[in-house]
């Protein structure tokens, strides 16, 4: 009587059993994100290694998690961060909050901020989810895969100025994690290696 | 026209009655149609130099401004016409062909009309391709105003504000054509004492706040209402807090008080609030001599210990104290404690408010700020009030200008007000009585037709060594001969409340007489000084810095005294305090500031205060409690019950009514958001309409992204916190103590007196930046203050053998010191030297009933 009932059941059984897995034994098997897959967010930098990020707290002010902190401060005379008046001297992402849905990169009005494809973001302390500007920012422009009209012009080179700076923001920043250092090999040999 | 005289005026189709003659965008705003507008302030005359409020109005061929329009009867408009839209679409698609729009590092982001109105009026997209017009970025014109020439709009309103409003040009357009910019004149410093307005109605981002520039975007700031803390005028403010600091004040228009206005030290003097050094604990001193941070329990008993001594308590309260926490000094120093040496006067020590009552049943004024406009003459003898009370001068200068006031200057120095006086009596210090007499009994030339009714009588405490009560009284008998009324001008922003409330050796709370009066604050130091007081309590004063005889209140506080001190800053007074408790500064807390007029005006609290600190008014209740006696109280509300129940002329107080915001317009639809739809919040309905509440604090008094208008539209809905003015009646108690007749007979002029050699006479005053602990506190301000100077006459320099921008050398507590010397009309034989500067404290030198100093070539 109930054999057609288990006869339905069995087939979505067997059906099952010869599928290709969707789990994978992580962390020794790590599965690629696909291309746009909302990770882990860098701040990008101009050709001329100046940064793209202004300081304007736009991403700040999309953040519905409040994840978000920027302080703005003046570019002094001298060696610059930004081009342009302003620039972030803090810049912070918490990452206990982030729920990754994109609003600051889509707010963000110079393309600096951007999201990575990597997702292994978990730590021991608080704290140290808490990503701070040094740990955000890329050493070298990124290369796209996407067109982009908001690049800085490439006549207006303040390399000289970068480069006093460069010693210091090398001291504290370099790539902290694989994201970064992925994305400092495709930078090599793409549109930013011309400066390196 | 209708029965009542008003116009009949249909606005996009719905008819309305006005005054004919009003301007036809304030008429449109008022029934809730919002005209867009760059140009258009209400607080400055139209020029209609912007174009973008075009209406069409019924029978005119072209489009007429509605900024320069006045509604007549009959007039019928359409401001959603489609030639005014499109008008002002194509208007706006000029302004921005030369705008950058760096909107993401503009300060103004977020709550600029040029914005907003772009997202409402404006087209969506621009035809211009070519090169914008550029020039070099943010210029500092001075200390705190960046001037960014490619944003702004030319709408003329900072230069109208100099002109019309503060009176010193110092900002103008310069060049024609597509050239045309607002700049300064050859590099010259936008060195005016009211800069900072011209920041809040620029309509874009071209005049920004240094102080302000890059600290936080709008949508970060947590805002409240409140009150500025500085001078007796009361300027409205708000506060805007950012992750616990406060980042900016701006000021609230309030048209009874200071219109849309405020002077620079109200504006940007706030950084002394979220400062380092701001006392957070309370502190004891300890058997070895240094302070100890305790908790409240142990500095409490201290200090009641001290405090049990009856009448050898002496009570010395400051001028920056709230209405509350002046009464409850006072009950504590006069019920719990039991004594009656209580004085709130400070550099103003003995000037004798109680005078007042001679014409009214208030120690205070009779007139309100609004009697200055509607006055035919003004007698001022007091400070120069642009140092002094600047949005007074503000409005001093209205009076005169707009309305035609005839203002005649007692002074014996040239002052700000000199420049639009109808007359002015040049009198040495010690002769401002013999002049104001003079102006009583006819003796005192004036053109014929200055002096009539009706006629304002202001006067404050100027210098000291000046005799106040005499020139006071004279001011008073100068009133009562006018049946006029009297603006009495104390110098802080609770001077007033401390006079009302009683801390006042001579009255009790509602100008009742004191049974058995009580000392004044210089004979509380004398005792101090000689061991007849065995404590001080001194509540937010600092009377080292501020009393006119620094040594005598060194010995004060070094006399054996304890010393209990109330302060937010670690003054000179705190470092010879015994027991030091921590306050909350102005815009930590509730309370209220009694202004000159005696208005009555909320302060809200924006941010929690450092550590422990807390109001005075519940220190002084802890204090009673450890003195054994409880009094209840709770919170703000329940401090106010006490008071209308014991202050009989603030006993018809509405509480509730200062805090409420009148009925405001309707949030306009200005940046293409519906009212209360915010993106992130919901509507909470408050007193006076619907506010959009936001999802930080949830408070319906906020800036920012969940607030869809510009500041402009905000303010206008917190204009009305119109604050309260207890009743007073007409009459007088007459003279009955017998003060201030004594110098009524002639005296020889001071140069007659003054032989060569002699020393000079010293007449001091308050400069509007100076090195008080609170203004001192801004670095921008400070950089801004002037070089120590003294003001002397152009004969007693030649004599000297000096010259204008010379060094003399004077001679400060023994020793010599070079200062410049300033030649200024000034009387001969007198010295002005502003109170306090820096390094050089005019109290160091003020000693006796006459002050001088001896100026001699170095």
């Amino acid at each position: 009587m109930a054999l057609p009932e288990i006869l339905t059941g069995m087939r979505t059984v067997f059906k099952n059993v010869y599928k290709k897995k969707e789990t994978t034994a992580y962390p020794e098997v790590r599965r690629q994100p696909f291309p746009r897959f909302k990770g882990r967010h860098i701040l990008d930098r101009h050709p001329d290694g100046l940064e793209k990020c202004i300081g304007c707290e736009l991403c700040a002010g999309a953040c519905p998690a409040d994840a978000i902190l920027v302080v703005g401060a003046d570019n002094e005379p001298g060696p610059r961060f930004s081009p342009g008046e302003r620039y972030a001297q803090v810049y912070q992402i918490n990452y206990l909050r982030c729920i990754f849905c994109g609003l600051c990169v889509e707010a963000c009005p110079t393309e600096a901020l951007l999201m990575t494809t990597e997702y292994e973001i978990s730590g021991p302390s608080r704290e140290g989810l808490v990503f701070t500007k040094d740990q955000l920012i890329v050493d070298e422009p990124i290369v796209r895969h996407w067109p982009t009209e908001k690049e800085y012009p490439p006549e207006h080179n303040l390399l000289k100025e970068l480069e006093a700076s460069r010693s210091e923001t090398d001291a504290v920043g370099g790539a902290r994690n694989a994201g970064d250092q992925r994305l400092k090999s495709t930078a090599a040999s793409g549109r930013g290696g011309a400066q390196s | 026209m209708t029965g009542n005289g008003k116009a009949e005026v249909t606005i996009n189709g719905t008819k309305v009655e006005a005054e004919p003659g009003r301007i036809l965008i304030d008429v449109a705003e008022e029934m809730g149609v919002f005209v867009p507008r760059f140009c258009y302030h209400p607080g400055l005359k139209s020029v209609a130099v912007c174009r973008m409020c075009l209406v069409q109005v019924e029978g005119q061929g072209k489009l007429l401004p509605a900024c320069a329009t006045p509604v007549a009867d009959g007039m019928s408009v359409n401001t959603v016409d489609e030639q005014a839209v499109d008008a002002q679409k194509g208007m706006l698609e000029f302004l921005l062909i030369n705008h950058p729009l760096d909107c993401p590092i503009c300060d103004r982001g977020g709550e600029c009309p040029l914005q907003d109105q772009t997202y409402a009026h404006g087209p969506g997209s621009s035809r211009y391709i070519e090169p914008k017009r550029t020039y070099e970025k943010a210029l500092e014109i001075s200390d705190l105003v960046v001037l960014d020439r490619e944003r702004c709009v030319l709408c003329w309103r900072c230069v109208r504000f100099s002109d019309e409003i503060a009176g010193d040009q110092f900002i103008q357009l310069v060049d024609r054509g597509p050239g045309t910019q607002i700049l300064t004149f050859n590099d010259e410093p936008f060195d005016s004492y009211f800069s900072g307005n011209t920041i809040q109605i620029c309509p874009v981002g071209a005049l920004t706040s240094k102080p302000y520039r890059f600290v936080s975007r709008p949508w970060d700031l947590k805002s409240a209402p409140s009150v500025c803390a500085y001078c007796s005028v009361g300027c409205p403010l708000t506060n805007d807090v950012r992750r616990g600091e406060l980042v900016r004040t701006q000021a609230l228009p309030n048209e009874n008080v200071n219109d849309f206005w405020t002077c620079d030290k109200g504006r940007f003097g706030y950084h002394y609030v979220s400062s380092q050094d701001r006392l957070d604990t309370p502190l004891v001193r300890q058997a070895e001599g240094a302070f100890e941070a305790t908790g409240w329990g142990e500095a409490l008993a201290t200090a009641a210990e001290h405090l049990g001594k009856g009448a050898r308590v002496g009570v010395i309260a400051g001028g920056h104290l709230t209405t509350e926490d002046a009464y409850a000094v006072a009950r504590l120093a006069k019920t719990t404690v039991g004594t009656p040496h209580v004085d709130s006067r400070i550099q103003d020590e003995g000037a004798p408010y109680e005078l007042a009552l001679r014409l009214g049943s208030v120690a205070g004024s009779t007139a309100t700020l609004n009697d200055l406009a509607g006055a035919r003459t003004i007698v001022w003898v007091g400070p120069d009030p642009k140092e002094v009370l600047p949005v007074l001068y503000l409005r001093l200068r209205e009076a005169v200008l707009d309305h035609n006031a005839k203002l005649i200057v007692v002074a014996p120095r040239r002052m700000s007000l000199d420049a639009f006086a109808t007359h002015v009596v040049r009198c040495d210090p010690a002769g401002e009585a013999r002049a104001v007499k003079g102006l009583v009994d006819g003796s005192e030339a004036t053109p014929a037709g200055d002096v009539g009714d009706p006629l304002v009588a202001c006067w404050g405490p100027s210098s000291p060594g000046r005799d106040e009560t005499a020139v006071f009284a004279a001011v008073i008998e100068l009133a009562a001969a006018h049946g006029s009324k009297l603006l009495m001008c104390p110098p802080h922003a609770g001077s007033q409340g401390l006079i009302d409330m009683g801390v006042y050796p001579s009255l009790d709370a509602s100008y009742v007489d004191a049974s058995t009066p009580g000392m004044t604050t210089r004979e509380m130091l004398e005792a101090a000084a000689a061991g007849e007081l065995d404590t001080l309590l001194i509540v937010g004063a600092d009377p080292i810095a501020d009393f006119p005889d620094a040594e005598l209140a060194e010995r004060a506080l070094a006399g054996g005294a304890a010393v209990i001190v109330v302060e937010i800053l670690p003054t000179e007074t705190v470092a010879r305090g015994d027991v030091v408790f921590p306050s909350a500064a102005y815009a930590e807390r509730d309370g209220t500031f009694t202004n000159l007029e005696r208005r009555l005006q909320k302060l809200e609290p924006v941010m929690p205060p450092p550590g422990s600190a807390t109001e005075p008014w519940k220190i002084c209740a802890r204090l009673a409690a450890a003195l054994g006696e409880d009094w209840g109280w709770t919170g703000f509300d329940s401090v106010w019950q006490d008071i209308k129940a014991n202050v009989a002329s603030h006993a018809a107080i509405d509480v509730e009514r200062l805090a409420q915001r009148a009925p405001a317009p309707a949030p306009f639809n200005e940046s293409g958001y519906e009212p209360g739809t915010s993106q992130a919040g919901s509507a909470a309905a408050g007193a006076g309409g619907t506010y959009p509440t936001g999802h930080r604090s949830g408070a319906p008094f906020q800036t920012g992204q969940n607030w869809p208008l510009s500041w402009e539209l905000r303010a206008f809905e917190a204009k009305q916190r119109p604050g309260l003015i207890p009743a007073h009646e007409p009459g007088g108690r007459g003279s009955s103590n017998g003060r201030g007749e004594a110098s009524s007979g002639p005296s020889p002029a001071l140069a007659a007196r003054r032989k060569s050699g002699d020393p000079f006479v010293l007449y001091t005053g308050r400069f509007i930046y100076d090195e008080g602990a609170m203004v001192s506190r801004t670095s921008a301000l400070r950089a801004i203050q002037k070089k120590p100077f003294i003001e002397m006459h152009p004969e007693d320099v030649k004599e000297l053998g000096l010259s204008d921008g010379d060094e003399a050398a004077i001679e400060v507590g023994g020793a010599p010191r070079r200062i410049r010397i300033v030649v200024s009309d000034i009387s001969k034989g007198a010295v002005f030297m502003p109170y306090d500067q820096a390094g050089l404290r005019a109290n160091r030198l003020l000693k006796g009933d006459q002050p001088t100093v001896v100026v001699t070539t170095p």
